[in-house]
């Protein structure tokens, strides 16, 4: 159990006439335990053990990371480790089922860990269904597992992959890895944003253990079960969308649950100690100039505990001084969302020959990560296009760019940087 | 607790209604006394109105239950509960015993006897509507366009339209002791209080139970009721 703070952020003032109404939701978790210890854990990792990875000294890096990855489950919770070619094998434990975790099955596993071999394909479904199958004999248990790769689904399609996918929401988390840049950035980003985890490049193997122990310190850090955001909006109003906009832009609109006509909730999966923001837009149709409503209550749940609450607001008014101020949050990630689909356009573009484009999109993009003070952007864009004035967004593309650069801009997209708060 | 919108549905929640999202009461901790800290008529105070309130020390916190300034209750000599959280809960912590009042219309017989044009057509069929009175001010009329922001409207625009009914009608608001009073804004056709026709000018204390007859056959009835 886990303390939470709710803010909203908005300009409820509409003009006459005017019928979105937008809000961004920010959402701090103290990670206190205020009623009780944190939720039971299980924890799979699941290692690509195909061909690919004997080259580069991947799987001894590998073994190393996933030992690694060992030490830091805490005593008590079940684990295994599944390693991945065109089929899954679970490496560890080797009775079914799950093992739980001590000072002896830590060292056991460690040992399997180091007995990991190189051979075969990549199905990547099929390491999934197994892990599904090992959570499943440990109900009442929250479930996280992390995926590492280097290549890309071969022994599978797309659609296997997302009927995979489809069966697995809900059931577990899972934070995805790719090492190198043979694996594909959308096949990483379709499973993470699934199963509500995170997505990144490791540019090389020794790379690996740090972001195994991270992956999982922060697992274990979870103090909460799934987390749901239900949000209620008045009749004759629909949520035009609904996406989390900080620590990264993921669009959420999709995966609402409806709860009756007017509610639905959106998975926001477990929570540590941490903020994230979410951007609510509601259709709302125009009321008359001085009317007040409620545009949307958006609660945060823990099964049907509420956590948090949050009202988002409307008012009409003829002052144009009141309806034209720009709420700073919501035009900051605003912001931030185009500058994450500026840069997979601009990218995608660039990689069709479509210079132009490209070269709009990511000039575009260069712009926005230089206003918002997205360092971290800015910097990888630097890498595929030379800026000559970021103010303007005025660049040119880059003749040669390495595949990491290009794939780790892609990757790391969606990265946004927090608003400065106002209040 | 289910409180009545200004467009007649039932709410769970007290800020804002749950069925159509229209503002019922502005609730925050400065505010919730606002809301629904009535005093029965009967009641007896534990402080007499020229002693300072204990809770907040002002003078002029009224005779009744509640302290105007602070919420203090006075019968049982505590502050009101604003640790509780937004929402109805903060609304129903407010008081130890609230009351939510309601206005009930309805179309009514007697007032069309009253108003005394046989010819008109009276809507049998309309079942009218409550309505949870949640502001100081409740300006009721056709077309209340010159209400202020802070009053509540209850605008009885129709269908079933009541022809006798003027554009800004009449106003309740709630005393200072807590007690309702309606005044006449002057309607073209007058307002009656249990079938005696109010004074031009002043207003007049309402009671629970009391009957509001406004236009040919509209008749608003003025309840307490527990929540």
């Amino acid at each position: 159990m886990s303390t939470f703070t709710t803010e909203i952020y908005q300009n409820e003032y509409l003009p006459a006439g005017g019928s979105d109404v937008n809000a961004i939701v920010s959402i701090t978790s103290a990670g206190e335990n205020g009623h009780g210890p944190a939720p039971e854990a299980a924890e799979i990792v699941l290692v690509d053990t195909s061909g690919s990875m004997a080259t580069s000294r991947k799987l001894r890096a590998a073994r190393t990371a996933t030992a690694a990855a060992i030490d830091c489950i805490r005593d008590g919770v079940a684990f295994a480790v599944i390693a991945g070619t065109h089929v899954a094998r679970v490496a560890y434990p080797p009775q079914h089922g799950l093992a739980i975790a001590s000072p002896s099955t830590r060292l056991d596993a460690q040992e399997a860990a180091q007995r990991l071999k190189a051979d075969g394909g990549t199905a990547i479904g099929s390491w999934l269904t197994a892990a599904a199958e090992l959570f499943a004999t440990a109900p009442g248990r929250v479930c996280h597992a992390i995926l590492l790769t280097d290549g890309e689904n071969e022994h599978e399609s797309r659609e296997q992959l997302q009927g995979v996918l489809a069966a697995c929401e809900g059931r577990f988390q899972c934070d995805c890895r790719g090492v190198g840049t043979d694996w594909q950035v959308s096949e990483l980003r379709l499973i993470a944003t699934a199963l509500l985890g995170s997505v990144d490049i490791l540019a090389g193997a020794d790379e690996m253990e740090a972001a195994f122990r991270t992956m999982i310190e922060e697992a274990m850090g979870k103090a909460t079960r799934e987390v749901g955001l239900r949000v209620w909006t008045p009749q004759g109003t629909s949520v035009a969308f609904l996406r989390q906009v900080a620590p990264s832009v993921t669009d959420l609109s999709d995966r609402a649950v409806a709860v009756n006509e007017l509610t639905a909730d959106y998975p926001t999966g477990t929570w540590g100690v941490e903020s994230r923001d979410y951007h609510l837009c509601v259709a709302v149709p125009p009321r008359e100039l001085g009317d007040e409503m409620l545009a949307a209550r958006v609660s945060l749940i823990e099964g049907e505990e509420i956590l948090g609450q949050g009202l988002v607001k409307a008012i009409w008014t003829d002052d144009e001084q009141l309806s034209t101020r720009i709420n700073r949050e919501v035009a900051h990630y605003t912001g931030q969302a185009e500058l994450a689909d500026c840069i997979q356009d601009g990218l995608e573009a660039r990689r069709a020959g479509d210079e132009a484009t490209a070269t709009f999109k990511l000039g575009r993009a260069v712009q926005l990560a230089s206003d918002s003070g997205n360092d971290a952007t800015m910097k990888l864009l630097a890498s595929v296009v030379e800026v000559d004035d970021a103010a303007t967004g005025t660049v040119r593309l880059r003749r040669s760019v390495s595949d990491l650069d290009e794939m780790t801009l892609e990757t790391r997209s969606t990265k946004t940087v927090r608003a400065r708060q106002s209040q | 607790m289910t409180v009545v919108c200004s467009n007649g549905h039932p709410s769970a929640t007290a800020d804002y209604c749950d069925q159509c999202g229209v503002l019922i009461a502005k609730v925050s901790a400065g505010e919730q006394t606002e809301i629904l800290s009535v005093v029965d008529d009967d009641d007896t105070s534990a402080v007499a109105p020229d002693e300072p309130c204990p809770g907040c020390g002002t003078m002029s916190h009224g005779d009744g239950h509640f302290c105007e300034c602070c919420g203090y209750d006075f019968r049982t000599s505590s502050m009101p509960n604003n640790g509780s959280s937004e929402g109805v809960s903060g609304v129903a912590g407010a008081a130890v015993e609230p009351v939510v009042w309601e206005a009930v219309v309805r179309a009514d017989r007697e007032q069309l006897e009253r108003f005394g044009d046989e010819g008109l057509d009276f809507p049998d069929a309309w079942e009218g509507l409550t309505v949870a009175l949640v502001a100081r001010a409740v300006r009721i009329g056709r077309n209340c366009e010159q209400a202020e922001a802070h009053e509540q409207k209850i605008e009885l625009s129709g269908p079933p339209l009541d022809p006798g009914m003027s554009r800004e009608h009449a106003m309740l608001e709630r005393h200072s002791d807590g007690v309702w009073e309606v005044r006449d804004l002057g309607s073209t056709n007058g307002t009656w209080i249990n079938a005696e026709l109010a004074p031009l000018a002043g207003a007049r204390r309402l009671q629970d139970g009391d009957r509001i007859g406004l236009g040919a056959w509209t008749m608003i009835e003025i309840r307490a009721r527990e929540p």
